[in-house]
């Protein structure tokens, strides 16, 4: 990790693929459906905020669980800004998802549950960086805001994947709705999504990796 | 790596099982590429007005790269500065 996270080849990727999902993602043929119409174009650059988030979170909880079994600056400062970025990238989510919601729902906030869950998701990792303040001795906090980070991720997953599915939600692939019914991405789609999730996943992590870089050098001129 | 590849495995398999849940979904196919009857941007795509946003968000995407790229290079330059100061003491 040290080593690939000073290596150019991943970040050129990640530019190529987002020049390409900037182009392909407003130029291509995209199909013609109701409610939706212009906006489908939205999913290249919405939903992959969700995945970049949860990739994100969960490389945070695994330092999390290697900084419990193996005490380090180095591994809670990588949990601390994947979390960090993670968080950004879901506000963003929520954001993104608001103004889609405005033109599709017609309202930006509508108690979809899957809008509530996540927005109470992302309040839950607020409180991690609050609690990592709030403590001083550099150890109780790396170990403290650990074992919270593990709780926070565990309590996500259900909020996000489980929950909204048990009830009606607007949310495609959640529930019943008679107003806006799932569609299922068609191939042409599904080219361009999964290239803008791998795209963004790896532009969250680049940055991310700036910011464990520079918490690095912070922390050996501190010492 | 043992690690790596099965949190790996992990993810992939958390995000199929999302699409096996899902209920009743309705399958894009070529009839809805073709349907003239939702209204879709197409004069102002035949205009080819489309390529001024495509060369905004080009260029914004270019310039948050530089951007990026500058601070990751100075990164880069202080993670020098610090070796060599620990080497020579």
């Amino acid at each position: 990790m040290d080593k690939l996270i000073r290596k150019w080849w991943w970040k050129i990727l990640a530019v190529v693929l987002m020049l390409y999902v900037v182009c392909a993602g407003l130029l291509f043929d995209v199909p013609r459906l109701v409610i939706l119409n212009e906006t489908i174009r939205v999913l290249h650059f919405h939903v992959p905020m969700w995945f970049g988030m949860i990739l994100l979170l969960l490389a945070s909880v695994v330092y999390a669980i290697k900084n419990l079994s193996n005490p380090s600056p180095k591994n809670d400062i990588y949990s601390l800004e994947f979390a960090n970025v993670g968080v950004a990238f879901g506000v963003m989510g929520i954001v993104t998802g608001m103004i889609w919601a405005n033109f599709t729902w017609g309202e930006p906030w509508s108690n979809d549950p899957k809008q509530n869950a996540s927005a109470i998701g992302i309040l839950i990792y607020f409180a991690y960086f609050i609690l990592r303040g709030s403590i001083e001795d550099e150890n109780t906090k790396a170990r403290i805001s650990a074992v919270y980070n593990i709780f926070a991720f565990a309590i996500l997953i259900p909020l996000l994947f489980i929950l909204p599915r048990l009830t009606d939600s607007l949310h495609p692939g959640n529930g019943g709705n008679p107003g806006f019914n799932a569609y299922d991405l068609d191939s042409k789609l599904r080219k361009v999504f999964y290239t803008a999730v791998i795209g963004w996943s790896l532009i969250g992590f680049w940055i991310a990796t700036i910011r464990v870089r520079m918490r690095l050098v912070q922390h050996v001129t501190e010492q | 790596m043992k690690h790596t590849l099965s949190i790996a495995l992990f993810t992939t398999g958390m995000f199929l099982s999302t699409s096996l849940w899902a209920q009743e979904k309705h399958k894009i196919d070529e009839n809805d590429y073709a349907n003239q009857s939702v209204e879709m941007a197409d004069g102002f795509r035949a205009e080819g007005k489309i390529y001024v946003v495509v060369a905004v968000m080009v260029a914004l995407l270019g310039g948050f790269t530089f951007y990026v790229v500058r601070m990751d290079m100075k990164v880069t330059g202080l993670e020098k500065k610090v070796e060599e100061f620990l080497q020579g003491k």
